[in-house]
């Protein structure tokens, strides 16, 4: 049990680290967020106060690198997934495609909070970039959902 | 009866722990600002090596998707050669008569700037503000408002927020980020900004300035952050959804490589502030 959270955990700091090196563009581009992506899987299969503390050290990566104010990407993710629990109540996770519909609008309620924040407290006018890293998210998500799960088949198999 | 009254009784009680227990917890990540930021950038920078694979990871994507415009732009960049190499030799006999007037008239050379370089360790791994972070900070004298610029003169941002070992800045392409610049050419004067979509354009200019694609621009006297003369960015092409109304625009092409920038400069000796 221990070694999953730290096999989890290590890569978790892999992925962050790819995110902070691979996604980072002083030209203002849309990336995918794999941060996010990770996340939702941890959401998933692992408890949820160790979500938390994922939760938090994503956070202060985003808010330390990108010039929104300090504490947005905080709020965002423990709404978006508060939003996440109470899916969860009306979903069952156990199943492919009821994950893949709560992922989905984990990462909608997540960029929807960042179109909210840039347009109310920051001016930013980047919406259309924006909404682009929201497909690109969510296409991620689905490629590595269905990917996970061909996976998991075959080990049954 | 009695019962229910208790459980609505400890559950209000939870229900008042939880929120005075989120509100601490917000309070203490809002506090922990400044000890955060520093920290992670020393943490995730010392792994620099990794992240040089990764960026050339990236730019080898880059152009691997886009090798069609790569080739277009050798061959114009072949022909704006030839186009300079002429330039040069004009500039030549210019500079041998300046030289020569020089002497006479005993005119001292301009001093240049007290640069400081650093480099870009870390970028906004969202893609979306443009915030960078560089590896010298206030012990290396460095303060918010400095501008940032390339080994060419092409201007990167200006400095944000400084710590001990590093710095943050902003980039020329962060939103709402409005540059005055002026026409090497022609010395019109217009706004250069980033748009909705993120293109970088050129705004403000009236319908019969003298802008012409090709044309170079750098910083005017007009800006309340970047010094004058530094360079900015090369017109594109014209847009035509504005050929109709007095105002025209341009689409920019920025001079800043932004995927092969590393090592930098900070001018320390004049911050521009409003």
């Amino acid at each position: 049990m221990i070694q999953k959270y730290i096999l989890n955990f290590s890569f978790f700091l892999l992925v962050v680290f790819i995110q902070a090196h691979f996604g980072m563009a002083i030209f203002p581009s849309a990336f995918l967020n794999l941060i996010l992506i990770f996340l939702i899987f941890t959401f998933f299969y692992f408890s949820h106060y160790y979500l938390f503390f994922l939760i938090f050290l994503a956070s202060v990566v985003f808010d330390t690198f990108s010039n929104f104010l300090w504490g947005t990407h905080f709020i965002l993710f423990v709404l978006c997934f508060a939003f996440g629990f109470i899916l969860i109540k009306f979903l069952e996770k156990s199943y492919f495609f009821s994950r893949l519909i709560m992922g989905n609008l984990i990462i909608i309620s997540y960029f929807l909070g960042l179109l909210i924040i840039n347009l109310v407290f920051q001016n930013l006018t980047f919406n259309l970039l924006i909404i682009k890293q929201l497909i690109f998210t969510l296409l991620g998500y689905l490629l590595l959902s269905v990917l996970i799960e061909r996976v998991k088949k075959i080990k049954i198999a | 009866m009695r019962i229910q009254k208790t459980n609505n009784f400890r559950f209000l009680i939870l229900l008042v722990i939880l929120i005075i227990t989120s509100i601490l917890f917000v309070k203490f990540y809002a506090a922990t600002d400044n000890f955060f930021k520093p920290q992670l950038v020393f943490a995730l920078s010392s792994g620099k090596s990794a992240g040089n694979y990764l960026n050339n990871c990236r730019n080898w994507l880059d152009d691997l998707l886009h090798f069609n415009d790569l080739r277009k732009k050798i061959k114009e960049i072949k022909l704006e050669n030839i186009v300079l190499i002429n330039k040069l030799q004009d500039f030549k006999k210019l500079q041998e008569e300046n030289d020569l007037l020089k002497e006479s008239l005993k005119i001292k050379d301009e001093i240049g700037w007290s640069l400081e370089m650093a480099e870009i360790v870390l970028m906004d791994p969202s893609g979306l503000t443009g915030s960078f972070w560089v590896n010298k900070g206030l012990k290396s004298g460095l303060e918010e408002g400095m501008n940032v610029i390339t080994e060419n003169k092409v201007l990167i941002g200006r400095i944000t927020e400084c710590f001990d070992n590093y710095c943050r800045g902003e980039s020329i392409f962060r939103p709402e980020t409005k540059i005055s610049v002026e026409n090497l050419r022609s010395s019109v004067l217009a706004v250069a900004e980033i748009d909705a979509r993120g293109n970088f354009r050129l705004r403000l200019v009236p319908y019969d300035s003298d802008i012409a694609v090709g044309d170079v621009l750098v910083t005017s006297a007009e800006n309340s952050y970047f010094l004058k003369g530094l360079l900015v960015a090369k017109v594109q092409k014209v847009d035509s959804s504005f050929e109709m109304s007095a105002m025209k625009e341009f689409i920019l092409e920025p001079l800043l490589n932004y995927l092969q920038i590393s090592s930098v400069f900070i001018i320390k000796d004049i911050v521009p502030r409003l």
